[in-house]
């Protein structure tokens, strides 16, 4: 299984769409969740290489941090690297303390420059 | 007339006989009467004087002087205790009056020596005398802003006891009996006497939960609004970014005109977005900052590589001159790239076709400057001291047309006092304008991290 | 509380205490005399001071306080006081020794044994 996978834990559809074509033509394999609770199950399913993961998710349920935080305590989920990808500019503290390894603000950063920090993760 | 006779003793010693000790002990009995009344702090007795004078009334005048100085003494004392009484009452009628909470605690239990009306009132319990430091979270049910016991150590009165210093916090919940829930603002002081010793504490407590409220809201309201504008202009941003590239095919040279036009359009709303957070953050004083050791030529190589497509557009050349061995910054990145950003963005947009933009990069002592300069429209000397107002644009600027929110300088100062630089222009309307800004180097500051 | 001060005709110093007395008003008395004091030390002339005590009424703890530093403090070659009843004169024997002026400061029963110990 060389084709590397990433969950990507956004609602916002055409932020997805945006992800999954740019990250496609970069030869991964990329899966879509939209809420919390679906990140969190999907990610123990598949157990993907990377997560790009948003902070703001629907409902009352869980964000983007309680997802973060599930990650961590689970053994096999812990080591998985993870991505921040947000438009709030208050949360980078937090979210390190979590545990994120890397925290962006979407409007803030090119479409490139993520496949690019992507890219080092998996080390492409 | 009383004779004294000597019994035969040796040389130098006098033994009076019977009648004389008779004689003595009769003349001393008066005084003896009134030292034992003395002595049981009775001190209304007097000594009666003779008019005529013996051997005794040196000792007679000299004790009824002593009680004299005496009552003297103790007159004045009530004097001055009555003057405190008075003086006590007249500060207890200002403190109730005053719309703030007063809590004077002694020192090192903690516990109340005095407590105003209003300070009761928002506690909704009458104080307990023995109540100390310890005791403040339980007995008077405080809590954090989450609903958990207020921990007693980072109680204001805790630290300002323990440290001898003074101490504010704004987050202490209280759970009145009613139930119902208040948020405090409590700032305590230490009081010392004259060789320096604390001798009192003294806290102020205000009642901030309407403001507290407000805060939250406006809190919410920020994120909301970063949220939502922001995720239609980063797909918007993405989205074009792919097309311009090519991702989906190459683009007819008109079609990736128009794009790219539309991009910078995009590119300007978020710049403007980004500023309103800002100056929102930066004046409700919650910013979190995350400080780091940061290189200043990578951030302006950031900067400038980000503005290659304005200054395209604007026909500006953009130069950057830097020394070698420039060091580390300890400053939050977001902050050094939004100065640097700020900067050189004014220096583009307010410049004329083929002018150009320079930045330079040196270092000094303890500092590195980094230096903005332009062949712009420059800043008229009236506007110049205004110029980092929030705000405020000069009126060269807009009469020029370039879309500007007057907010850019006003952070840029902001930040960079924050950072403990300093920042300073010269310009010359119609010539240009050059901006210095200073910042001190990673080893001389301490770690500032706010929350 | 009236009391004089002044240089009498056969050049003593001469102080009548009239009522009662408390610091303020031995003080302004004794500030008067180092005045006097000074006066006859510029003429060379030798410092002698009598004090009237016959008229005198109440004493405090702060009258006796300045007669005792007021005595300690001058310079005089003698100083005479008489007039007194037996506290008064009784307590002014306390004052001296406080003091520590017995040899130069005495009490006295009447004005002519006063001037007579000045000379």
């Amino acid at each position: 299984m060389s084709q590397k996978k990433i969950l990507i834990v956004e609602d916002d559809i055409q932020t997805q769409r945006v992800y999954h074509n740019k990250l496609t033509s970069e030869g991964y394999a990329v899966v879509l969740a939209a809420t919390g609770k679906e990140g969190v199950f999907t990610a123990k399913k598949i157990r993907p290489d990377l997560v790009i993961l948003d902070i703001m998710l629907p409902g009352t349920g869980m964000n983007g941090f309680d997802v973060l935080e599930n990650m961590k305590k689970d053994q096999e989920l812990k080591n998985i690297p993870v991505l921040v990808l947000t438009n709030l500019d208050t949360e980078e503290r937090v979210a390190k303390e979590i545990g994120a390894n890397e925290y962006l603000v979407k409007a803030n950063v090119s479409i490139d420059e993520v496949a690019e920090r992507v890219n080092k993760r998996l080390q492409k | 007339m009383v004779r004294l006779r000597h019994s035969k003793s040796p040389k130098g010693s006098f033994e009076a006989d019977a009648d004389v000790k008779k004689y003595v002990a009769q003349r001393l009995d008066p005084l003896v009467d009134v030292l034992s009344f003395a002595s049981i702090g009775d001190f209304t007795k007097n000594v009666h004087i003779s008019k005529k004078e013996d051997e005794f009334t040196p000792v007679n005048v000299g004790v009824q002087v002593l009680l004299d100085v005496i009552r003297d003494k103790i007159r004045e004392l009530e004097e001055e205790k009555g003057r405190i009484e008075a003086d006590k009452k007249q500060l207890g009628t200002l403190l109730d009056s005053l719309p703030v909470g007063v809590y004077i605690a002694e020192v090192p239990s903690g516990k109340p020596i005095l407590v105003n009306k209003k300070a009761t009132e928002l506690v909704g319990r009458s104080f307990d005398p023995e109540a100390g430091v310890d005791d403040y979270t339980k007995t008077y049910d405080l809590l954090t802003e989450e609903g958990k016991k207020y921990p007693t150590k980072g109680h204001p009165l805790y630290i300002t006891i323990k440290k001898g210093i003074e101490a504010k916090k704004s987050d202490l919940v209280v759970r009145r009996p009613n139930k119902s829930l208040i948020t405090l603002k409590v700032q305590s002081v230490p009081v010392h006497d004259k060789v320096g010793n604390l001798s009192s504490a003294i806290a102020v407590f205000d009642d901030i939960t309407k403001e507290r409220e407000v805060e939250n809201l406006k809190s919410q309201f920020v994120s909301l609004v970063s949220h939502q504008l922001r995720t239609p202009l980063s797909n918007m941003r993405w989205n074009i970014e792919m097309l311009l590239k090519g991702d989906y095919g190459i683009l007819p040279e008109e079609i990736a005109g128009v794009l790219k036009d539309v991009y910078e359009s995009d590119k300007k709303l978020i710049i403007l977005v980004n500023d309103i957070l800002n100056v929102s953050h930066i004046e409700e004083g919650k910013e979190l900052e995350y400080a780091v050791g940061v290189s200043p030529k990578k951030i302006i190589h950031k900067v400038l590589t980000d503005m290659k497509p304005l200054a395209r557009e604007k026909m500006v050349k953009l130069h950057f001159k830097t020394q070698h061995n420039i060091p580390r910054v300890f400053i939050d990145p977001k902050h050094l790239f939004q100065i640097v950003q700020n900067l050189v963005s004014n220096a583009i947009n307010y410049n004329v076709a083929k002018g150009k933009v320079t930045v330079h990069l040196r270092k000094g002592t303890n500092k590195i400057l980094i230096l903005v300069e332009d062949t712009g429209i420059g800043i008229p000397e009236k506007d110049r001291e205004r110029i980092f107002d929030k705000f405020f644009r000069t009126e060269n600027a807009i009469k020029s047309q370039i879309q500007g929110s007057g907010l850019g300088l006003y952070i840029v100062k902001t930040y960079v006092k924050k950072w403990g630089g300093n920042i300073i222009f010269t310009s010359k309307e119609g010539k240009g304008s050059t901006f210095f800004v200073e910042l001190p180097i990673k080893n001389h500051i301490d770690k500032k991290t706010k929350t | 509380m009236a009391r004089a001060v002044f240089l009498n005709k056969d050049g003593y110093i001469e102080q009548i205490y009239k009522g009662d007395q408390d610091y303020d008003t031995v003080t302004s008395a004794v500030h008067k005399v180092n005045k006097l004091i000074e006066k006859l030390q510029s003429e060379g002339r030798s410092v002698k001071v009598i004090v009237n005590l016959s008229e005198i009424g109440k004493t405090d703890s702060g009258s006796r306080e300045a007669a005792v530093y007021a005595l300690k403090s001058w310079y005089f070659d003698k100083t005479a006081l008489y007039g007194g009843n037996v506290f008064i004169n009784n307590l002014a024997n306390l004052i001296i020794r406080a003091a520590r002026k017995q040899k130069k400061v005495k009490v006295f029963n009447t004005r002519r044994e006063a001037y007579k110990w000045l000379g």
